[in-house]
């Protein structure tokens, strides 16, 4: 019998729930992105604060909590802290080498496809509890500062939620590629995070500006714009209040390349 | 009988080491297959690209007269090298994993927990299991559900003398029941005990494969002794047959080129006047034979 989609999921879950450093990472991320988002207005703030300090006319308070605003400033801001996540994705991945789970999966009749379909359907949910968490804690954190107008809340703006959940799953499947690739932890955690910091953007430094935007991190950065804040708008500066079309369908398409890669390595290599 | 597994021109290489040589093997129903050779000679390969792990450079196999895939996997059963577990889950959910891949009842857990007599730790992780006790949580996962075939590499590895003849109980009798087995190893004693078939590797390459029995039927020896081991020795090279014979500190050995009955030896001898105080028959080991082959011109022209 073939396996059908609900026991690579049973298994993955199994695998999941029972293990500690996952829950523990989880609930920790949890914790992190509601402390940032709580302490968000006081930072903002504070740089605003600053600013008055010089001669500069005072600025009008920019309201991160404001609805239609919130969503975008929560995603944008979340985003940043998406490494996160990344890490608990090359460990999961790189455990099943480490702890040679995958050949004994593999030869008890998972075939190679399933098991990379069970590892891609992980990195979905996760990216999808992520985007669950941000937009609950959007909602009530927005609900709560709201001075009584609710017809904001369902705006244009809200679809930033779903352009969220683009942005973390492109993202954890470069990690997952990433973990493929280099299979020991701390290599696969190295490697990402040399790409990260360093090769990404010494080749963005020798690529044309127009091509530059179609990397993958720029990529993925560029889904959510920088919010315009009152300071910005102050400086004349002013960024895109929604999503470019193209940085969606480039990520897709990244999407597809991460995937299909990660299958290909699963299918050449000895395990 | 069905063939169970057909093997035909295998071949693999690790960069410059040739790991397997177009190795070829038919394995039908019922039939207890013992891959032996010495570490590095190609066995744990040869499972590994039966068993779809590893991609082979040459050659075909097929399971049940079909190419390999999931569905066909999931009537084998395999221990592969090391057993190879989630270390923070317990014995029973690692077990589940298995269970759930392969729609096996869980009350199957149960069964196999007991038979390994693991069933008292089902509740502790694998991590804190001995070697000992991870080989046997393997030896459970692969009989879950009872699979037509069983593939078990080294599976006495790590287990106590209790052990070990706890495993080779299980392989007698799970091939009493028709089980196939195809069991790699190069404790030579292990595959004398349990398989009806071998199959020899040496540096990838095939030295032998067939019916032990017949390899072991082929020449026996007879230890002879006597108070005169001198006399004893010329006495007995007039034997109608004699081949050979070696002298030990307490006995002689003596290699005939037929078969011989130790009776009519013995009166032979007294014939003689000689009086033996030890006289016994010796089937040729296994390990005998295949040190003989190992060193034996194909072996040579394979270095």
């Amino acid at each position: 019998m073939e396996t059908t989609f609900k026991q690579i999921l049973k298994l993955e879950s199994i695998k999941l729930i029972n293990y500690k450093t996952f829950v523990i990472l989880v609930l920790v991320f949890a914790a992190i992105l509601l402390l940032a988002f709580l302490s968000l207005q006081s930072f903002v703030s504070n740089i605003t604060v600053n600013q008055n300090n010089s001669n500069v006319p005072p600025l009008e308070l920019f309201k991160v909590y404001r609805f239609p605003d919130i969503w975008q400033n929560f995603t944008y801001f979340a985003g940043h802290l998406k490494i996160f996540p990344a890490f608990i994705i090359i460990i999961i991945i790189t455990n099943e080498f480490t702890f040679n789970t995958q050949r004994q999966l593999i030869i008890s009749g998972l075939s190679r496809n399933k098991y990379v379909l069970g590892k891609i359907s992980v990195v979905f949910m996760l990216s999808a509890l992520i985007t669950i968490f941000v937009a609950l804690s959007a909602l009530i954190l927005g609900l709560f500062h709201n001075t009584g107008d609710y017809s904001q809340i369902f705006s244009r703006k809200l679809l930033f939620i779903p352009v969220f959940l683009l942005e973390l799953f492109t993202y954890l499947n470069l990690a997952a590629l990433f973990a493929s690739i280099f299979r020991k932890t701390g290599l696969a955690l190295m490697a990402f995070l040399l790409y990260m910091i360093m090769i990404e953007r010494i080749i963005a430094f020798y690529l044309p500006e127009k091509i530059e935007t179609f990397l993958p991190l720029k990529a993925i950065a560029n889904l959510i714009p920088l919010p315009n804040s009152p300071l910005f708008q102050l400086f004349g500066v002013s960024f895109a209040e929604h999503t470019a079309v193209q940085d969606v369908i480039t990520c897709l398409v990244y999407n597809a390349i991460f995937i299909t890669a990660i299958l290909f390595i699963s299918h050449k290599r000895n395990l | 009988m069905e063939e169970i597994l057909n093997i035909n021109g295998l071949s693999k290489k690790y960069g410059r080491i040739q790991a397997l040589n177009n190795f070829s093997l038919t394995v039908k129903r019922g039939e207890v297959w013992g891959i032996l050779g010495p570490n590095g000679s190609g066995k744990t390969t040869t499972l590994g690209i039966i068993l779809g792990a590893i991609n082979c450079d040459q050659g075909n196999f097929t399971w049940f007269g079909q190419p390999i895939s999931p569905v066909n996997l999931k009537r084998t059963g395999a221990l592969l090298e090391h057993p190879n577990f989630y270390p923070y889950l317990s014995a029973e959910k690692n077990l589940e994993l298995i269970a759930i891949l392969r729609n096996v009842d869980s009350l199957e857990i149960e069964r196999v927990l007991r038979f390994v007599n693991l069933y008292e730790r089902r509740k502790h992780r694998f991590q804190t299991f001995s070697l000992g006790m991870k080989q046997r949580l393997a030896i459970a996962s692969a009989m879950l559900g009872s699979p037509e075939v069983l593939i078990l590499d080294e599976p006495t590895n790590g287990l106590d003398p209790t052990g070990i003849a706890e495993i080779r109980a299980l392989i007698s009798k799970l091939a009493a029941e028709g089980t196939t087995i195809i069991l790699a190893s190069h404790l030579l004693d292990e595959v004398q005990k349990v398989c009806s078939h071998a199959a020899v590797l040496s540096k990838g390459n095939n030295l032998f494969s067939g019916n032990v029995s017949e390899v072991l039927n082929q020449q026996d020896i007879i230890e002879v002794a006597s108070e005169n081991l001198t006399k004893l020795t010329e006495a007995i090279s007039l034997y109608p047959g004699f081949s050979s014979c070696r002298t030990l500190p307490s006995h002689i050995e003596v290699v005939f080129t037929e078969k011989t009955d130790p009776a009519l030896i013995n009166t032979f001898l007294f014939e003689q006047g000689i009086v033996c105080s030890h006289l016994a028959l010796r089937k040729k080991s296994l390990e005998k034979y295949y040190l003989e082959l190992l060193n034996s011109k194909i072996a040579q022209k394979v270095k």
